[in-house]
């Protein structure tokens, strides 16, 4: 009840300041953007010749924009437990007969639960898109699997920035770490530039990142419609495209297995989730 | 209602409360003064169990600090000096999310809001958004917001700093009703020199320490004099200074202390002659103030 209560006001908060929402989808804005622009047509030659190719483009990089979103957005909402800290309000809550890590996790919840609310609406923004462009529409069972992996991502990048922010003492740095991921974030998923483009040793180091194995293990299921229509049973052709494209989570030569991937995801969220229990001494009297 | 015993606290190295001992009593109106920097608000936190100290005791209502901090908390409404409402949401929205902390909620919680605003009024102003209300408004919804659970202690930490003075009127008025009207145990924080005149017990903090306690009565008589001050004719200063009378001239004016205002009555009835005409100044809680430390309260900046 009570951190139903919390995590209400913080989302009421967040969805009323209309800026931070649009801030938080800023970097989804610019990569739709540039996708427009000059993306879609970064893939040309016998690629561009197959049946479907389009449609493959498209879903490559509304599934991007999907991840980019449960990052962007957490990090954008957990701005409000650093203004709350900066400017007192949390002390009113302090007052109050709550335990501080109920306070604590009330916004680490309301992070999550914000995240995945704009994952949904993405995923099925860009089902509809997709829909109404190419007339494919993904299986159910690929709906469920990808609202399990938006889950994972939104609760790691959750867990993650909210260590992160309690490092941050205020609003200017919360804002200038938001604009610093709001920038990275299209190479660190390899959007700006597919990944099969870039040297081994920059490919190694960012598949190591969880922000490459989200959003590896989303495009696994999202495109594997579109890449069946595409590539149909021409073997080498696709995992020469799936490689480029990030589909594949590599080290040098060697594929992760979709369920290594899984493990990994899990494991990042394992650890910034004990890291974030651990810092909850920050929020003891002091 | 509330005992602090040797409470102190430090910030690195500065100390911002260096060893206090006081005793609120129950029911009573209990006022905490003292210049920006004296360790009022750092007290005021200790108690409402924001701030640990560095050592010391306190209970509140029999409770022990640092063991039953949920049972304090239970007991006391805090309006801070800042808003600590939401601007973005309404006054019944931060109302409302607040009131769910202490389980307060459905027929309960509109019957405790409707009672809430027989006594403050602020039904009129409370589907707007914080950010767009006055001070004064915003003020009294601090003041509903900490009554929600019907505190047994009221603390007021400058709750009338930064209001214009129709407000701070207004505000004064409020908390002045609320005394007399509840059974509260008022314990309010100030450096305005008038809002600790109704206290019924007043203790002056300077840089962390207390330096006088008592009532706001007793303090003025003890620390302070009323003081004669008259425009003298020819010869008055020669007349104190031969009868060993204590003055001192500011322009063409003679200041003169007083034990008591009688005092007064009978220099006027010795001197008539050589006064052209005079006033009688009551000693203020200033007066006290900077006869104890040395240092005007008003117009001190600190943090």
């Amino acid at each position: 009840m009570i951190i139903k209560s919390l995590v209400k006001r913080h989302l009421l908060i967040y969805v009323r300041d209309r800026w931070a929402v649009f801030f938080s989808f800023l970097s989804v804005i610019i990569i739709l953007g540039l996708f427009m622009l000059f993306l879609q047509h970064a893939f040309g030659g016998e690629f561009a010749e197959q049946p479907h190719a389009d449609y493959l483009t498209h879903s490559w990089i509304i599934s991007g924009v999907l991840m980019v979103s449960s990052v962007t957005v957490p990090l954008g909402f957990l701005g409000m437990m650093v203004l709350d800290l900066e400017n007192k309000r949390i002390n009113d809550f302090y007052v109050a007969p709550l335990k501080r890590y109920t306070i604590v996790f009330s916004y680490l919840l309301a992070a999550f639960s914000i995240g995945m609310v704009f994952s949904l609406i993405n995923l099925v923004i860009g089902q509809l898109y997709l829909y109404l462009r190419f007339g494919f529409l993904l299986a159910p069972l690929t709906w469920l699997s990808l609202i399990g992996l938006v889950a994972l991502s939104n609760l790691l990048f959750s867990s993650l920035f909210f260590y992160a922010v309690t490092f941050i003492k205020t609003s200017n740095a919360h804002s200038t770490l938001s604009t610093l991921v709001g920038t990275l974030i299209g190479f660190l998923a390899g959007l700006y530039v597919p990944i099969g483009n870039l040297q081994t040793a920059i490919r190694n180091v960012l598949s190591a990142l969880p922000t490459m194995q989200v959003i590896s293990a989303i495009r696994i299921v999202y495109l594997e419609d579109a890449l069946t229509r595409v590539f149909g049973d021409q073997v080498d052709f696709r995992s020469f495209y799936e490689s480029l494209l990030g589909v594949q989570l590599r080290f040098s030569e060697t594929v992760v297995p979709f369920w290594l991937t899984l493990l990994m995801i899990i494991g990042w969220i394992v650890l910034f989730m004990t890291l974030s229990i651990r810092r909850l001494t920050y929020f003891k009297k002091q | 209602m509330i005992h602090v015993r040797g409470l102190k606290k430090n910030y690195g190295p500065v100390q911002a409360v260096k060893g206090i001992d006081f005793t609120v009593l129950g029911n009573a109106f209990f006022a905490l003064l003292g210049p920006n920097g004296a360790g009022k608000s750092t007290t005021i936190e200790i108690i409402a169990t924001l701030l640990a100290p560095a050592s010391g005791t306190v209970e509140v209502d029999g409770h022990t600090l640092g063991v039953e901090d949920d049972a304090i908390r239970d007991t006391l409404g805090v309006v801070f000096q800042y808003s600590t409402l939401d601007p973005v949401l309404s006054v019944y929205e931060n109302l409302k999310i607040r009131a769910a902390f202490y389980g307060l909620t459905g027929d309960d919680y509109a019957a405790r809001l409707k009672a809430l605003d027989d006594r403050i009024q602020f039904s009129h102003y409370a589907d707007q958004p914080v950010r767009t209300l006055s001070g004064g408004q915003r003020r009294k919804a601090d003041i509903a917001r900490a009554l929600l659970h019907s505190p047994r202690i009221l603390i007021l930490d400058e709750p009338t700093t930064g209001l214009d003075p129709k407000s701070r009127k207004e505000i004064w008025s409020l908390i002045l009703a609320l005394k007399k009207q509840t059974d509260m145990t008022i314990f309010l924080t100030t450096h305005y020199m008038e809002e600790v005149l109704d206290a019924d017990h007043v203790i002056i903090m300077n840089e962390g320490e207390i330096v006088a306690e008592d009532s706001a009565e007793n303090l003025r008589l003890t620390y302070a004099n009323d003081t004669l001050k008259v425009i003298p004719r020819d010869g008055l200063s020669a007349k104190l200074e031969s009868e060993s009378i204590a003055y001192r001239t500011v322009n063409r004016t003679l200041h003169i202390p007083l034990d008591n205002p009688f005092q007064g009555l009978d220099y006027l009835n010795r001197f008539r002659e050589d006064i052209e005409t005079f006033e009688i100044i009551k000693a203020s809680m200033d007066d006290v103030f900077l006869n104890i430390t040395g240092r005007k309260l008003e117009g001190n900046h600190d943090h």
